[in-house]
């Protein structure tokens, strides 16, 4: 069974490396999707602190994925998902690279970018309504989702310092 | 987010190539200055005004490279920098420096997390940051689409993703690949009918 878990969760991040289009916060709703609906590895509840505790670390949120590894099979999938994750992408960013000079000034990559923006930026609210929805769960949860919201739109406050208060927040019961 | 400053320099791109250690280390140090977020405008601050590997304008060149091709920002960013200055191993001490330092900060994390979810307070207090992650995914997205929807075909592909994806949940493949080109095209037809307008007399 684990056994198992481990070659899913490898087949899901290696199919879904290439088309992280925008960067790895747009396939949350695809991850949330495999991890919780079909798989069922985790609860909606457990996804997104994952997600949280992987807001909360440096480096690419891309890595989220070893966590959704860590749940399905240990630190053997915590470890293969960010290897299967970042190999193709590794591969197929080392070629273009190599062959590919002068990008910003071709059309190819100006209709790539203007047209794949649309579709990811739909991809990221609807990671935004998965979260919302696993999160949420009372007027204080959406007060608090809200006021983030409007801080970090407004202000260029460190996020973390804004999950600090809302963890107070979530200590005090309001949320 | 909390970048570091970002004054225009002109300093060009140092000749002597940089050791794999020293390629590592950087994108070590990258990755630790980046706690809450900004890492491009770190990662430029670094890798132009700091080591001098690169120049604004080639800095720009991989960003916009970094952002065009599918996968983390970052990530394809590390590759394609560590490419730049030692080929494959250069690519990969990048990845290394950017990724590892991460995953042993997860990895400490995750533990924790498991030991102490039984945990009332902590479930309490987890509860909250779930919440404000919620609306700085909003935020996030919302920022890098205010130019998008604003023009009425791009808002039109927002929309329908929104809808195919977090509303109806079916699977990115098929959404991606069919709404992508279909974009892309729209992209591509009214850039045509630009240049054909400004070519009538």
């Amino acid at each position: 069974m684990k056994d198992n878990a481990l070659l899913q969760i490898a087949m899901i991040c290696l199919s879904l490396s290439l088309l992280a289009f925008g960067g790895g916060r747009s396939l949350i709703p695809e991850l949330h999707k495999e991890a919780v609906t079909e798989l069922k590895w985790m609860n909606d509840e457990r996804f997104v602190d994952l997600f949280a505790i992987s807001q909360t670390a440096p480096g690419p949120s891309i890595l989220f994925v070893s966590l959704i590894g860590y749940q399905a099979a240990g630190w053997a999938g915590f470890l293969i998902a960010a290897f299967a994750m970042l190999l193709p992408e590794f591969i197929l960013v080392y070629a273009i690279s190599a062959t590919w000079t002068g990008i910003r000034e071709k059309p190819i990559s100006h209709i790539i970018a203007e047209g794949v923006a649309p579709v990811t930026l739909g991809l990221l609210l609807s990671g935004a309504l998965v979260v919302a929805k696993g999160s949420i769960h009372g007027t204080g949860g959406a007060v608090v989702a809200i006021t983030a919201f409007f801080i970090f739109s407004l202000t260029k406050i460190n996020p973390l310092l804004v999950m600090g208060i809302a963890a107070i927040a979530g200590l005090m019961g309001w949320v | 987010m909390n970048g570091p400053e970002t004054e225009k320099t002109t300093i060009g791109p140092v000749l002597a190539a940089p050791g794999l250690a020293e390629i590592f280390i950087c994108f070590v140090k990258m990755t630790l200055v980046s706690f809450g977020g900004g890492l491009t405008a770190w990662s430029r601050q670094i890798l132009v005004v700091e080591k001098r590997w690169l120049s604004d304008d080639e800095f720009l060149e991989v960003l916009s490279l970094s952002q065009t091709l599918p996968g983390s920002i970052n990530a394809n960013l590390a590759v394609i920098v560590g490419r730049k200055l030692k080929g494959m191993t250069g690519a990969v001490s990048a990845i290394l420096g950017l990724t590892l330092p991460a995953m042993i900060i997860l990895a400490v994390l995750v533990s924790l997390y498991i030991s102490c979810r039984s945990n009332p307070a902590v479930d309490k207090a987890l509860k909250g940051v779930t919440c404000a992650c919620a609306g700085l995914s909003a935020a996030t997205a919302c920022h890098l689409g205010r130019k998008h929807f604003k023009k009425p075909m791009s808002l039109f592909f927002v929309i329908v993703a929104v809808l195919l994806v977090g509303i109806f949940r079916f699977s990115l493949i098929p959404v991606l690949l069919s709404l992508g080109p279909l974009s892309a095209l729209g992209v591509w037809l009214s850039g045509m009918g630009k240049t054909s307008l400004e070519k009538t007399p």
